[in-house]
């Protein structure tokens, strides 16, 4: 069985630095995958309600400063906020040479990231939003999108870097997608995949291994490396992609990783990019 | 025959003798050139070099070209040998204050040692530091430093979070900040919801707000505090990781130079600023050693301005271009990037650096005609140190930052060597001058001849000869050499200490020795010499006395005339100096005794010359008119003179002429004349005696020698004769003669050829002698006179 192939990324910007590097990260699988970008920024409704409060205040991040809240400056901050998102989302399209479009919504941002993503095939997110100094794991946001969107998520902080390996978690039989999408990316090129299989030396271990194999031929993939995993856990992964200088970790959606405690202790240990396929 | 009283040819030239040498050529002799016959000058330099007090510089004094160069050099080298070798210097970098580089002075040889030292110790620790930043240990204790650090604004960040929470509230971001929002039921507060809630309550959650903001304020404040920890966590961490790496590193070079505090200090410095700055020496992505060629490891550089690691002896320093940056130091700068920058590496040493803890040599004329060199050198002196500046700092015209070297002290003899008239100015109108320079060595121009002397002196030749890589001279050369430096001085009894014109005489023989494939320089070769240095140099001479022979200019060489004598003067012409014969005549008639000086009058003639014609004319009244009035007017003159004369050495010659042409007695022209004369008739001596004869011969000798020719000098002058030796041996033949006489009365007997005559009892003179004759007329003038004075009276009673 073939996952559906890959022909729209939506790229959900905030403006934030990691937001842009899912733009460029997302421009760049966008050059690989020949798909098309689908720029989203989001004005929030919830920010709006609150800015007409009265007495309402804002803290700036970066000076710790109270500054009184309106609405109309909100509303122009936002507007400046998604002509910068947009400004970057082409340049960075017409560097990759991909087709774009971009578009400003008002309403509840996971509402209306969502209401996108039924269109696309690949969400790429930040994992935080931008005005949170020092944190760490998974956004608010990003966390309710991975757990409700039905197609593929891509997670980064920083940029993607197709030139390293690409290590793909294959554990069970149904999760071909995973390799499918691999073997998508890897576009022909050698040496580049590394499979992750759970439970060392066992049967089972053995038979995913076969499995992995066969797919990977029938998809002209030759050379891979695989390797067993004793315990499925977000520690021994992490350090496993820090010696292997991975690229990116490719996940099934079914994976118990993805659990909320688990996967936001793999995340907070991981600095490359996670993408989650479905 | 000889006339009485003329000298014989051995008195007419001092000759050296060659058979008084014990050497047949100056290759036997060896290079130990003693300084010959400057006992003054030597005792001058020997006490400045051994008394321990400031000041006590030395000014050697003398002309040009006498050798005191050579001199001093070769005694202060001998000197310098008893003295230790000085510590080296070297500067290196202040990391207190850079831009004020500190001095090490160190044994002799250390500080090239240290220098290599420290090179390798810098190669060591770049090899050592990337490899102990990039060890497990070090990077596991740096992530849990940052991993510590980065927890706690999250901690931060949730409790707030979760606290707004439980009390009603979210946490939104806008794209500049935060806010806290009032939530019911999950949603935020919609404004219209929140104007219908009672009053209290909008307060409440007003306050609660507030209280909130507050506290992520105070969040937000301390976060550059957390992270101003982190990082002084992390350099405690690289520092420990450096000093571990590279301590022992610094302890080897300890142990090493465990005597020397001043090392010691500055190897404490380095690991000091090693520690500090050990990033620095970490490789960047590109595998480049961020450090290279850059500061970092300049830094730890030696700048070894003063090496004598290869030095036997104190230092001995001639400065040739003594300018003010040459004698002080100077600070270089090179550009980068369109500026101009400078380190502790680019301090230049100058010759008090050098000579610091020995001796300094420098020409006096060359010190002052440099711009504030002589300032330089005085505030050095003064100082007692050596304050690296440059002009422009010096003199406060600019005041950009720039380096401010640590001062040296200063420990140096300074031997000035200069002209008398430089040091007797500097002694009138430099205060400091006397402080600075209480030793003067004064050199005498001549050295005394005697036979010790000779054999000195041909040590020194010998010396000269080595160091110029001449060939030897045989002991006849040498003896030649000898008489002409008796003759450079115009006096037998004397050398030359001229160093300078002898060294040009002993190459222009070796020269001609070339010439004549002669393999030792024979004497014949030196006179070769002598007569090729004399050709070359006597163009004018020789035209003049052309002018003589063609009778432009009227010299008579025989018969007598009366009130006519030949006048000897010498022309200085560069360094050649020679005699020239004049002709001067005298004329006589009534007068009221006044002797005019025509070149006084037209202002001919110089001071000295116009007091000669004085005093002759003080003899003349004193001697003959003791009685009577003096009655007459004479005038005096040199013939066919257009140019100015001076000196008294013609005053005699006047005499004889004026006398002759009072007695109206013919003088023999085939003699010449030099010499002054006092008020007692005495004939005193004059300079350049030898020029003159030779100029008289020359001329005799081209128109024919008739053995009546020669010269009359005053006796006081004997002693210098040093004819050559075609003048000597044409009065071997006894064709020309030379005259000794200390009174006018012997020098017209010569002239005249009648005797002088001496006053009788009763005041007269002899019949027929010159005096009587002289004394004759004046009464006749005298008388004259009166006779003319009481014919004139009645007239002007009437």
């Amino acid at each position: 069985m073939m996952a559906a192939k890959i022909r729209r990324i939506l790229v959900a910007l905030d403006a934030s630095s990691h937001s842009f590097s899912a733009l460029a990260a997302a421009a760049e699988l966008a050059a690989e995958l020949e798909a098309e970008l689908l720029g989203l920024f989001v004005e929030d409704i919830e920010l709006l309600k609150v800015a007409e409060l009265p007495y309402e205040r804002q803290i700036v991040s970066f000076s710790g400063v109270l500054r009184d809240l309106d609405k109309a400056g909100l509303e122009q901050e936002l507007r400046l906020q998604a002509g910068r998102a947009r400004r970057a989302l082409e340049a960075a399209a017409k560097h990759s040479k991909v087709r774009w479009s971009f578009r400003v919504t008002r309403g509840a941002v996971v509402t209306e990231v969502l209401a996108a993503a039924s269109v696309s095939d690949l969400i790429t997110l930040g994992k935080t939003g931008w005005s949170r100094p020092g944190k760490r794991g998974l956004g608010a946001t990003a966390r309710t999108v991975l757990a409700q969107a039905s197609g593929s998520v891509l997670l980064l902080e920083r940029d993607i870097d197709l030139s390293h390996p690409l290590m793909v978690l294959f554990d069970s039989s149904q999760a071909v997608a995973g390799l499918d999408l691999a073997a998508a990316i890897l576009h022909g090129k050698e040496d580049g995949l590394l499979v992750l299989i759970p439970g060392a030396a066992s049967e089972d271990a053995e038979r995913l291994q076969a499995a992995a194999s066969e797919r990977l031929k029938s998809l002209g993939v030759a050379k891979v490396r695989y390797r067993c995993l004793a315990t499925l856990q977000g520690e021994q992964i992490a350090k496993l992609a820090q010696s292997e200088d991975g690229g990116v970790l490719i996940l099934p959606g079914s994976s118990p990783l993805l659990k909320e405690a688990e996967f936001q202790n793999l995340l907070g240990r991981l600095e490359l990019p996670v993408l989650v396929v479905r | 025959m000889k006339t009485p009283g003329e000298l014989t040819p051995e008195a007419l030239r001092r000759s050296c003798d060659p058979e008084q040498f014990d050497f047949v050529t100056t290759a036997e002799l060896g290079n130990d050139a003693e300084i010959v016959g400057q006992p003054r000058a030597v005792e001058a330099v020997r006490f400045a070099v051994g008394i321990d007090h400031d000041g006590y510089n030395v000014f050697a004094l003398g002309p040009s070209g006498m050798g005191k160069h050579f001199l001093a050099e070769h005694f202060l080298t001998q000197q310098a040998e008893k003295r230790p070798i000085p510590h080296d210097l070297c500067y290196v970098h202040n990391f207190a204050a850079a831009n004020k580089p500190s001095r090490l002075m160190l044994p002799a040889g250390m500080a090239r040692q240290l220098s290599e030292d420290m090179d390798t110790l810098v190669e060591e620790i770049s090899s050592v530091l990337p490899v102990a930043f990039e060890s497990d240990e070090y990077q596991a204790r740096l992530h849990s430093i940052e991993e510590e650090f980065k927890q706690r604004p999250e901690q931060a960040f949730d409790d707030i979070q979760q606290h707004a929470k439980t009390h009603g509230f979210a946490l939104l971001h806008t794209p500049v900040g935060m806010i806290f929002a009032p939530v019911k039921d999950g949603e935020v507060v919609t404004p219209e919801a929140f104007k219908k809630l009672p009053e209290e309550e909008q307060k409440r959650l007003q306050g609660d707000i507030e209280q909130l903001q507050e506290r992520l304020q105070k969040i937000l404040r301390e976060i550059p505090r957390w992270e101003r920890e982190m990082r002084s966590k992390i350099r405690e961490l690289n520092r420990e990781t450096t000093d571990f790496s590279v301590g022992h590193l610094i302890d080897e070079l300890r142990e090493k130079y465990a005597g020397h505090a001043e090392v010691l200090d500055y190897l404490l410095e380095v690991q000091k600023d090693i520690i500090d700055n050990a990033r620095d020496f970490l490789r960047t992505k590109d595998g480049q050693a961020a450090g290279e060629g850059s500061s970092i490891k300049r830094r730890y550089q030696i700048n070894v301005l003063v090496d004598h690691g290869a030095s036997t002896a104190a230092p001995v320093v001639y400065e040739d271009n003594p300018s003010f940056a040459n004698l002080i130091g100077r600070i270089e700068h090179i550009a980068q990037m369109g500026t101009l920058v400078t380190d502790f590496m680019l301090i230049k040493p100058g010759a008090l650096h050098r000579a610091n803890g020995g001796y300094l040599l420098l020409d006096a004329r060359k010190v002052l005609l440099q711009p504030y060199a002589w300032e330089g050198l005085k505030r050095a002196l003064r100082a007692l140190q050596i304050r690296i500046e440059s002009l422009g700092q010096a003199l406060s015209l600019i005041s950009t930052v720039s380096l401010e070297p640590e001062a040296v002290p200063l420990d140096v003899k300074v031997v000035l060597l200069g002209d008398r008239l430089l040091y007797y100015l500097l002694c009138a109108y430099d205060p400091e001058f006397s402080e600075l320079f209480k030793v003067a060595a004064d050199f005498h121009d001549d050295i005394e001849r005697s036979s010790e002397h000779h054999l000195l002196y041909a040590r020194l030749l010998a010396t000269l000869i080595r160091k110029e890589k001449l060939r030897a001279f045989d002991k006849a050369a040498v003896a030649r050499v000898i008489e002409q430096s008796s003759r450079l001085v115009g006096d037998g009894e004397k050398l030359s200490a001229r160093i300078a014109d002898l060294a040009d005489l002993l190459r222009e023989a070796d020269y001609w020795a070339g010439q004549s494939a002669n393999g030792v320089v024979t004497a014949a070769d030196v006179q070769t010499a002598i007569d090729a240095q004399t050709y070359r140099a006597d163009r004018i001479r020789e035209r003049i006395q052309q002018e003589i022979l063609c009778d432009t200019i009227y010299i008579d060489t025989a018969g007598t005339k009366v009130g006519q004598v030949n006048g000897l003067s010498v022309l200085q012409l560069g360094n050649f100096s020679f005699g020239r014969p004049s002709r001067i005549t005298a004329r006589v008639r009534l007068g009221e005794g006044e002797v005019i000086d025509i070149e006084r009058e037209v202002e001919l003639g110089g001071p000295l010359h116009a007091k000669g014609v004085f005093i002759l004319s003080g003899f003349l009244g004193a001697r003959y008119a003791r009685a009577q009035p003096l009655s007459l007017a004479a005038s005096l003159v040199f013939e066919q003179s257009y140019g100015g004369i001076e000196g008294d050495s013609a005053s005699s010659a006047e005499l004889y002429a004026l006398l002759s042409a009072i007695a109206e007695l013919p003088l023999r022209q085939s003699l010449a004349v030099t010499g002054s004369v006092n008020q007692h008739g005495e004939v005193q001596p004059i300079g350049g005696v030898n020029e003159k004869i030779e100029g008289f011969f020359d001329l005799c000798k081209a128109r024919g020698l008739s053995g009546e020719q020669g010269v009359i000098i005053p006796k006081a002058n004997v002693k210098h004769l040093m004819l050559r030796q075609d003048v000597v041996e044409a009065a071997r033949a006894d064709r020309f003669h030379v005259y000794p006489v200390d009174s006018i009365d012997q020098g017209m007997e010569i002239l005249s050829g009648l005797p002088a005559g001496e006053l009788n009892e009763a005041g007269d003179y002899p019949e027929g002698s010159v005096n009587f004759l002289v004394t004759q007329r004046l009464k006749e003038l005298s008388a004259a006179r009166a006779a003319f004075a009481a014919a004139a009276q009645p007239q002007q009673q009437e």
